[in-house]
């Protein structure tokens, strides 16, 4: 059940997004210690977060009581996004990739058990997982050493291990999906569905009364439940992580000894002919072809918003004085990361759930997902050349695909903001329409301005290049923004970042700010502007 | 009269073509067919089916192929071939029936028939991060090693650069690549699904001379393609599928046998059309001045015995050729059915499909 060669090239091909993923996040405890140390001050900022309100740290995640609130934010977010990334996107490339890309065919004509194969995958996919996990802790260590973080380092090792335990459990989800369905699409959406739907669930069901202890269906309960932090380490907690993970594995190596292989990507499509006709417009030119290519995915991310959205309306009126207590102590330093100074209004409470992060990273991820796809998918997908050996103009293609990229963001703002109107009836919030489409406007052109940047990157680099530094740059901006903002003396810099045009006029209760809107347009603007030139400089490659 | 052994029919003296009358098969003697007598099967299919919702894609096919033999697998897109090699190497499970290869399994044995298998995938996909000797030695290695001299020897013989990432290949080297891998561990059955997609004709050449020396050193080739001029090359006997059916299995050379071919004969004197027509066999007589159009199956020699009792000057044959087979099948509207006798020698009928 174990082949060395499958491990040394599944080494190979993943070990380079582990390393990276925990290199940011070492990077990103060590500077953030360094940043929260130095603007808000080692003391103060101990005693801004220990004010927190229980519920306030239910919210975002954090586990309150140990560390300050750089090491609540990166155990809490951004250590689970990153080890996630290259959970679920390790588990759904085991099998389910090599089906994907077509290679499945040849190595499951070898001399090589299915299962062989999958259980080796994964035993390298825990190794990486280990290693994202060390990452962590040598990360967070550096930082509580150097600039301090208020933990113990008991409370590093405990935190570690639930963050491997997690990052296992939410691995083992996904293998379960890819190896039953062929599909590596289709696993990664399921598995980034599932962590942010149980992340919220998490987050929000302990601040409802009578819902609190549904919040133990997640797996995040048994993540931060335990205030590991703290040094606690709960063997029970662990265990069930450990539990879900095993059945998850056992599920992905089952499996896949009964089923056909497949060969190319299986795509998620609707075959009902009335709702097919929506996700998979007639193809009639390169507009229509790249609209098609991306309906489904416009659709599942407007509507999961939408929805979203609409539940966490309806959550309000019960929460309201929850709210109202985490307000009156919430820390002006951590406002800016919420995007409001007021949780317990109805707009402070939309902003600060769905418009400071979760929104415009759906819509970032749609409109960067559709421009990569335009030349840079071309390329990838081999078709690049024939359609340039067509009888149209470079600047015709990057036309269309804009188009479509504009199209596609606008879509799912659109369904996102249908869904913040019926949250709102529903809800008995006081949104209005003014401050729905203004919110709904920055956030398209936020989207649009990072998916315009892709598309130029895209345009004379390779797909993967042009995703992974617009993801980056969408990220740094977006800490940037933040940690500027926790200071008077940096303040000012965070005009530097398109965050800060998408969120600091607070659109959602003043509507649509036009200079920020149009400083966004600009730079948008000069993105799609030198877009076509490169795309023109560009070689085909054969 | 005129003496027999003047006239060349086909590319062959007519006095050679003349003394074997059983078949065609003296009209190709460079390449005899071999003995079958004694031999196992190197694949055989029982009932092979493969549904995929409504679809039937593969559809009961009884398929036997011969220990050291070159097989051709016919049919166009979508008509089951590529459907049937995933179910022979069990990346697809049939829905019902079953297959052994090389007497084993296909569902059980698994490992073992990869083992001694080599598989060449149509359209071939290789990981594109690695050069074409890391690709080669990888499959080499998960094969628990492969003399590299034999690597070596294949990339030279199709002239393949493996020094190269696979992602800078051109489809004829990300053949080369896949070839070198089918073939680099001599296995006793090649699974081939279009081997000659993308190579120039040099190297076409060698990958067919690599074929027949497979096939002379005892081993079998299960060869899929469209190139119906290569299979008529390099193939003992084709497999026809069609619809998800196998519609015919046969020699190459009985299928020429069976269809129907043309003769023109030229005479001293215009000749009387009835004793040609009185020949078993014979399915069409014309006559224009001195010369007689005669369309037949079957044996010639009976042909020829009464074209030289009228006095023939010359004759030209016009050989069916496997395009000819072929396209015949599939442009009739009426599936054959093809029922294999105990000796494993196909029957073929016609027969009007039910369902």
């Amino acid at each position: 059940m174990w082949r060395a060669d499958i491990a040394t090239r599944a080494l190979h091909t993943r070990s380079r997004l582990a390393v990276g993923c925990g290199s940011g996040l070492a990077g990103f405890a060590v500077f953030g210690a360094w940043a929260y140390s130095a603007m808000i001050g080692g003391d103060d900022g101990d005693e801004l977060f220990n004010d927190l309100p229980e519920a306030f740290e239910s919210l975002i995640g954090a586990t309150g009581g140990s560390g300050n609130y750089v090491a609540a934010e990166i155990f809490g977010l951004i250590a689970p996004l990153l080890i996630l990334v290259v959970a679920i996107s390790g588990a759904a490339a085991a099998l389910a990739g090599e089906e994907d890309a077509r290679t499945a065919e040849l190595l499951l004509t070898q001399p090589v058990e299915r299962r062989t194969v999958v259980v080796t995958k994964s035993v390298v996919l825990v190794f990486h997982l280990a290693v994202v996990a060390v990452f962590y802790l040598v990360g967070m260590a550096l930082g509580q050493a150097l600039f301090g973080l208020g933990l113990t380092y008991g409370g590093i090792v405990a935190s570690t291990m639930q963050l491997f335990a997690l990052a296992l459990a939410f691995a083992g989800i996904t293998l379960a999906v890819a190896d039953t369905t062929g599909s590596k699409p289709i696993a990664i959406a399921a598995g980034t569905v599932l962590a942010v739907v149980s992340s919220l669930m998490a987050g929000l069901l302990p601040l409802v009364d009578g819902l609190d202890n549904l919040s133990k269906i997640t797996p995040w309960y048994y993540f931060t439940a335990s205030d590991p932090l703290s040094g606690v380490l709960d063997l029970v907690h662990l265990a069930v992580l450990a539990g879900l993970a095993t059945v998850g594995f056992a599920v992905g190596v089952w499996v896949v000894d009964g089923r056909d292989i497949k060969v190319g990507r299986a795509r998620l499509r609707f075959e009902v002919p009335a709702i097919r006709s929506l996700t998979r417009p007639r193809v009639t030119g390169m507009f229509t072809k790249a609209l098609s290519d991306n309906t489904t995915m416009i659709w599942l991310t407007g509507g999961g918003l939408a929805l979203m959205s609409i539940a966490i309306a309806a959550m309000f009126t019960g929460m309201q004085q929850t709210l109202a207590d985490i307000s009156e102590s919430l820390p002006a330093g951590m406002t800016a990361m919420l995007g409001t100074t007021d949780m317990a209004t109805s707009s402070g409470w939309m902003t600060a759930e769905m418009l400071s992060l979760t929104a415009p990273i759906a819509v970032i991820a749609v409109a960067v997902v559709v421009a990569v796809n335009g030349v840079a998918g071309e390329d990838a997908n081999r078709t690049l050349a024939l359609l340039v050996a067509a009888p149209v103009r470079r600047g015709w293609i990057v036309r269309d695909q804009t188009a479509v990229m504009l199209l596609a963001v606008a879509g799912v703002c659109v369904l996102t903001g249908v869904g913040f109107a019926v949250g709102s009836l529903v809800g008995g919030l006081d949104l209005t329409t003014r401050g729905i489409v203004g919110a709904m406007a920055h956030l398209a052109m936020l989207a649009v301005f990072f998916g315009a940047l892709a598309g130029a990157l895209g345009a004379n680099c390779t797909k993967r290049t042009a995703l992974g530094a617009t993801s980056i740059l969408a990220l740094a901006t977006w800490l940037a923004n933040w940690l500027f903002s926790l200071s008077d003396g940096t303040d000012w810099l965070t005009m530097l970042t398109p965050w800060n045009y998408y969120i600091a006029s607070d659109p959602l209760v003043n509507g649509a700010d036009l200079g920020h809107l149009a400083a966004l347009a600009v730079g948008a603007a000069t993105a799609i502007a030198v877009t076509a030139p490169l795309f023109d400089r560009r070689e085909i490659a054969a | 009269m005129i003496p027999v052994a003047g006239i060349h029919f086909g590319g062959v003296r007519l006095d050679r073509a003349l003394e074997s009358t059983a078949s065609v098969r003296s009209l190709h003697p460079f390449r005899p067919l071999r003995s079958c007598a004694g031999m196992s099967s190197a694949i055989a299919t029982h009932g092979l089916t493969k549904i995929y919702g409504e679809i039937r894609a593969v559809d009961g096919v009884d398929l036997d192929v011969r220990t050291g033999e070159i097989f051709g697998f016919l049919g166009p897109n979508g008509a089951g071939k590529s459907t049937t090699i995933r179910c022979l190497v069990d990346l697809a499970r049939p829905t019902k029936g079953s297959a052994e290869v090389l007497g084993l399994d296909s569902r059980r044995d698994t490992i073992e028939i990869s083992r001694r298998i080599g598989y060449l995938p149509s359209d071939i996909a290789l990981y594109g991060d690695l050069t074409g000797r890391e690709f080669v030695e990888y499959f080499a290695n998960l094969r628990g090693g492969v003399d590299r001299r034999v690597i070596d020897a294949l990339a030279e013989r199709f002239s393949a650069d493996l020094d190269r990432r696979c992602s800078e290949y051109s489809s004829g080297n990300r053949q080369k690549v896949g070839l070198i891998q089918a073939f680099m561990h001599e296995p006793e059955l090649l699974i081939l699904d279009e081997p000659t997609s993308g190579l120039d004709p040099l190297v076409q050449t060698e990958m067919h001379a690599l074929m027949d020396e497979t096939r002379d050193a005892g081993r079998t080739v299960f060869l899929s393609s469209h190139t119906l001029s290569e299979v008529d090359r390099v193939a003992d006997r084709v497999g026809i599928i069609r619809e998800g059916k196998l519609i015919e299995v046969a020699a190459i050379d009985d299928l020429k046998a069976r269809a129907i071919r043309r003769l023109e004969l030229e005479f001293e004197t215009a000749p009387e059309p009835a004793p040609l027509q009185a020949v078993a066999g014979v399915r069409d007589v014309s006559v224009d001045g001195l010369v007689a159009t005669v369309s037949f199956d079957g044996p010639i020699d009976e042909i020829l015995r009464a074209a030289t009792a009228l006095g023939v000057v010359n004759l030209h044959s016009h050989d069916a050729d496997l395009e000819d087979i072929f396209l015949t099948y599939y442009r009739d509207d009426r599936p054959q059915r093809v029922d294999t006798n105990s000796a494993g020698t196909p029957d073929t009928e016609s027969a009007d499909v039910a369902g």
